[in-house]
């Protein structure tokens, strides 16, 4: 049989994963503020950087405003490769939840 | 948006985009920038709640740019990182043997007297202390004399330069509190037997440890039970000179980095560097002594880093146009 290499995701990745795939496109900060203390600010842009690296999450700039120093912001949401590892991990971690004897 | 927000954001776009390479700017910065100011225009809440909102936005922002220098280091982009480690340990290597020649000439007496192993043994006593006032040059000199490969700006050396002087700052403190201490007294102890066994007049007894010779906890427990308040003020004051040894590296490496890339020829940078760092332990030296003329020991070991701090800054301002 051919060997298929899992894509792995971190914990933090995996939040991203799961509040973007329920509640559909979020700026980094409302990513922060939506997963109760579990993202800081200090590492979700460098978690969403590194997710859209491995093509996990895709981002937007949002329509630019007539102000030119102001930067406009991005807003990010799950690929398809994305839901399909986020379902795959879910995946996993329930056929975990519900073996016998763990 | 306040002209205050947008100027900000000007400076820290800037700042970002000669610091990281254009990847990171796009993917992190930015998008951290845009959520930053935004955060920063926001006209709800009371003048106490906006600036406390700032404050975390700013915090969160620079932690962000903290995560992204790591990342940088740890991945070794550009080869920055490797090469300055590699010029840190070429000049570590120099300045110990520099200073390891200062102790030639006895140990060479002490060689003809002892025997070859017992010299040996004591060279490598005095080791740890050689390499503690050593560490803070060799980076400094690796910073300043730092040159990017071809067409990458040397404000990129910034990332290396942070993450390296804390790891230096990390090594410097645990040498300073509690290696070198104990290798001193070994050392004490051990010329001290060598001596005993071939001069039967040599003093008799346990061998008592000065300042240099306690670790942290020692000399902080010496401060508490100290039999005058002389004796106390005089560690207080070796305290305070060890943990401003230890700020000294941060203070080097601003000064290291305002030097980097500033001139095309490479001798006028060692000029300038040396210059910059024998003024300094100058500085330095005298600072940590004026407690003997009754100024606090804390302040007078602080002196030439807080004054050099400024210099530093001035100077990297200066070099950012």
């Amino acid at each position: 049989m051919k060997s298929v290499r899992l894509p792995t995701i971190s914990a933090k990745e995996r939040i991203v994963l799961e509040l973007l795939v329920s509640s559909g496109s979020k700026y980094g900060l409302q990513l922060v503020d939506e997963s109760r203390g579990r993202l800081k600010r200090g590492t979700v842009y460098v978690t969403l950087g590194r997710m859209q690296q491995k093509g996990l999450v895709e981002s937007q700039h949002e329509p630019a405003t007539d102000d030119a120093d102001a930067l406009v912001r991005r807003m990010y949401h799950a690929t398809a490769y994305g839901r399909r590892v986020l379902d795959a991990w879910t995946a996993v971690a329930r056929t975990f939840a519900l073996e016998p004897g763990r | 948006m306040t002209e205050n927000v947008r100027r900000a954001g000007r400076h820290l776009r800037g700042f970002a985009e000669r610091t990281f390479d254009r990847e990171t700017v796009e993917n992190v910065i930015l998008p951290a920038l845009a959520d930053l100011q935004h955060e920063s225009a926001g006209s709800d809440g009371g003048t106490v709640r906006r600036f406390a909102r700032s404050i975390r936005a700013y915090w969160g922002f620079w932690k962000t740019m903290g995560m992204c220098a790591i990342g940088d280091v740890a991945h070794n982009k550009d080869r920055i990182s490797t090469s300055l480690g590699g010029r840190t340990l070429i000049f570590l290597s120099i300045v110990v043997a520099l200073l390891m020649l200062e102790n030639a000439s006895w140990m060479l007496s002490f060689g003809t007297t002892h025997g070859t192993g017992s010299t040996i043994t004591a060279g490598a006593l005095l080791l740890p202390s050689t390499i503690v006032l050593a560490l803070p040059a060799a980076f400094f000199f690796a910073v300043a004399m730092f040159r990017p490969s071809a067409g990458i700006p040397s404000t990129r050396l910034r990332p290396s330069a942070v993450v390296g002087s804390i790891a230096c700052a990390g090594i410097t403190f645990a040498l300073m509190m509690a290696i070198v201490p104990t290798t001193n007294q070994a050392y004490r102890e051990h010329v001290f037997e060598a001596i005993k066994r071939t001069d039967v007049n040599a003093a008799r007894g346990p061998l008592r440890k000065g300042f240099n010779e306690m670790t942290l906890p020692e000399l902080n427990e010496h401060i508490r039970h100290a039999s005058s308040s002389r004796q106390a003020d005089l560690a207080r004051a070796n305290r305070d000179q060890r943990f401003a040894f230890v700020g000294t590296v941060f203070v080097l490496a601003l000064l290291g980095l305002a030097l980097a890339g500033r001139w095309r020829s490479r001798v006028a940078t060692l000029v300038a560097a040396l210059a910059i760092f024998v003024t300094f332990s100058v500085c330095f030296g005298f600072g940590a002594s004026l407690n003997t003329y009754g100024y606090p020991a804390a302040y007078g070991a602080w002196t030439a880093n807080g004054a050099f701090l400024v210099f530093a800054l001035r100077l990297l301002r200066n070099a950012e146009g």
